[in-house]
């Protein structure tokens, strides 16, 4: 079972670690960085959300052009909330005063946060942030997210199990790799290590997923193999 | 009255003046709206992992066209994957090297192109190659063997596209012999991305990009001055990329011999087979094939990993795909025009 405080500890990870990097020093340097944006929700109405989520974004974020929305299930008891991060900072956007935190604070308010639910979905609104450094793993079993590790400590090894088989992987020196699999050709075991953002492994039998949260340095949409 | 005076009187001329002099306003209201957001989904299909990733300002109309485009693509496996007891794939190879077997008009259509595939690339692609890949067990719930040479040349004779009968007026797939099994592993994964493209589009998605075990097709652009953005995986070099280019209503697809082998005695045995030896074809390391739909870049990616780069450089007839070889000696070959036309730039 998940309460509050795990679940803020859980996705707020990413923030922590982002938080205890440098800071940027220069002003003029991070007036024209792009802003770093992570809006996490978990819900069992997505259905109300998003609209609501839309239509605050598209007021008090303007200057975003092109924001990224992905939705993963999550399996068993979660705390329903909403947990802001920006500019690498966790926000708490129920002492804040601006228009995106006043709104957020209303939808939070129309879906009755927080509080305890069964099989929400995780939704997340970010940019993405290419100066970060892989730092969160996240495992998935049939799309459903699973679990979430650091990447930053040696761990393991850990097993992850789905309806149709089971692989155990181990984190050394901020890489992954699959070292046993219960599937009959183990090609994930052949794909080797990984390392970087946006980088997976993935056991199709099992229909697991071993992925490293953000995007590759180089921006690709697609691997071509 | 001076005309000029009447027209200008006139309740026509005001109601003209009036959408003139607001249409700025409209088209800038219009155009503060149009925030798209990147929404990406992700499922198990077909035996593998199926990435849609779309630009759209309606995120819950994106997400109402993926779940679309899914379905259609599990409705394809549904008739095309041999490896569904249920599909009508399935039923054909239980039963076409009895009797006749009626299928439904796609499927019928499928298996004709496929067909026109081997004759047009001289039986290097043969959707009959069934009972060799069933042999070597790639692909298959059961253990990857070298299988014994004699087993090999008992079971080549099954292979042969002109093996197989179509018979368009009753919709009936028949075989010449019993034991024939056919494989579109070939073509099926392309057709099924180019029929979910098509949904995503009916659905009014209008840039996207469709990603299935490698096999891509992009819509449309990334933003307003950005095309789609395509990595082609190094052979050797687990998780590296040897090129990358830029994807606008095209497709890609990858033959390789890296994704799905076994090493016996430190020789490598991958799963595409050469339909005259039943062995793997040993030509290639990896070949991508650009296209106009997933469809052909699939068939051609697996013809001309088969026929190597010095087969490719022998077809003589224009050809409506662009081709980028790694051969055996780790050395690229690629269509100039790729380069030019499409930004491809290699990697370090």
């Amino acid at each position: 079972m998940m309460n509050r405080r795990n679940f803020l500890g859980s996705f707020s990870l990413l923030s922590l670690g982002l938080a205890a990097s440098p800071a940027p020093t220069c002003i003029a340097a991070r007036a024209v960085a792009p802003e770093d944006f992570c809006l996490n929700l978990v819900t069992d109405d997505s259905d109300l959300a998003i609209p609501l989520l839309e239509a605050l974004l598209a007021r008090a974020l303007s200057a975003y052009k092109n924001l990224k929305f992905s939705e993963y299930k999550l399996a068993g008891q979660h705390i329903a909330d909403l947990v802001l991060i920006r500019n690498r900072r966790l926000l708490d956007y129920k002492t804040s005063h601006d228009e995106l935190a006043k709104g957020l604070y209303e939808i939070a308010r129309n879906l009755n946060l927080p509080r305890k639910v069964e099989n929400p979905v995780l939704m997340k609104f970010y940019t993405e942030d290419r100066r970060r450094t892989a730092a969160t793993l996240n495992l998935f079993g049939s799309n459903i997210l699973l679990k979430q590790l650091s990447l930053t400590e040696n761990q393991g090894p850990h097993e992850v199990e789905s309806e149709t088989g089971r692989v155990t992987f181990v984190i050394r020196n901020k890489s992954v790799k699959i070292t046993a699999a219960t599937c009959r050709h183990k090609t994930c075991m052949k794909m080797g290590s990984i390392n970087a953002a946006g980088q997976s492994l993935v056991c199709i039998p099992s229909r697991l997923r071993i992925a490293i949260e953000g995007q590759d340095e180089s921006g690709l949409d697609g691997v071509t193999f | 009255m001076n005309p000029v005076w009447t027209v200008l009187r006139s309740k026509k001329f005001f109601i003209v003046a009036a959408i003139l002099l607001y249409c700025p306003f409209l088209l800038r209201a219009q155009t503060e709206e149009a925030r798209l957001f990147e929404v990406s989904a992700t499922k198990y299909l077909m035996g593998t992992q199926v990435d849609m990733l779309a630009q759209h300002e309606s995120i819950q109309s994106c997400k109402r066209a993926f779940y679309e485009a899914f379905r259609e693509i599990d409705r394809i496996e549904n008739l095309l994957s041999a490896q569904r007891e249920t599909s009508e794939l399935a039923r054909i190879n239980q039963y076409a090297g009895r009797s006749p077997v009626k299928v439904s008009w796609e499927t019928l259509a499928i298996i004709k192109r496929a067909v026109a595939y081997g004759k047009k690339f001289n039986g290097h692609f043969d959707i009959s190659i069934g009972p060799i890949s069933y042999l070597w067990g790639f692909g298959w719930e059961k253990k990857i063997v070298v299988p014994e040479r004699s087993r090999i040349a008992t079971l080549l004779p099954l292979v042969g596209y002109g093996k197989i009968s179509i018979n368009e007026r009753d919709t009936t797939i028949a075989f010449a012999r019993d034991g024939m099994k056919l494989d579109l592993g070939g073509i099926a994964k392309g057709y099924a991305i180019d029929c979910a493209a098509r949904i995503l589009r009916q659905q009014g998605i209008k840039n996207f990009l469709l990603n299935a075990d490698g096999d891509i097709y992009a819509a449309g652009h990334k933003s307003d001055n950005q095309k789609w953005h395509v990595g082609i995986q190094h052979p050797r070099g687990k998780q590296a990329l040897i090129a990358s280019f830029e994807l606008s209503d095209f497709a890609v697809a990858t033959s390789g011999d890296y994704e799905r082998f076994i090493e016996v005695d430190s020789k490598r045995y991958h799963h595409i087979f050469d339909p005259r030896t039943g062995y793997p074809a040993p030509l290639t390391q990896s070949m991508s094939v650009l296209a106009p739909t997933a469809e052909e870049a699939d068939a051609w990616a697996t013809y001309l990993f088969i026929i190597g780069f010095e087969g490719y450089q022998k077809i003589s007839s224009p050809q409506t795909v662009l081709a980028l070889f790694v051969d055996m000696n780790d050395k690229i070959h690629w269509d100039a025009i790729w380069e030019k036309n499409y930004l491809l730039r290699f990697l370090d």
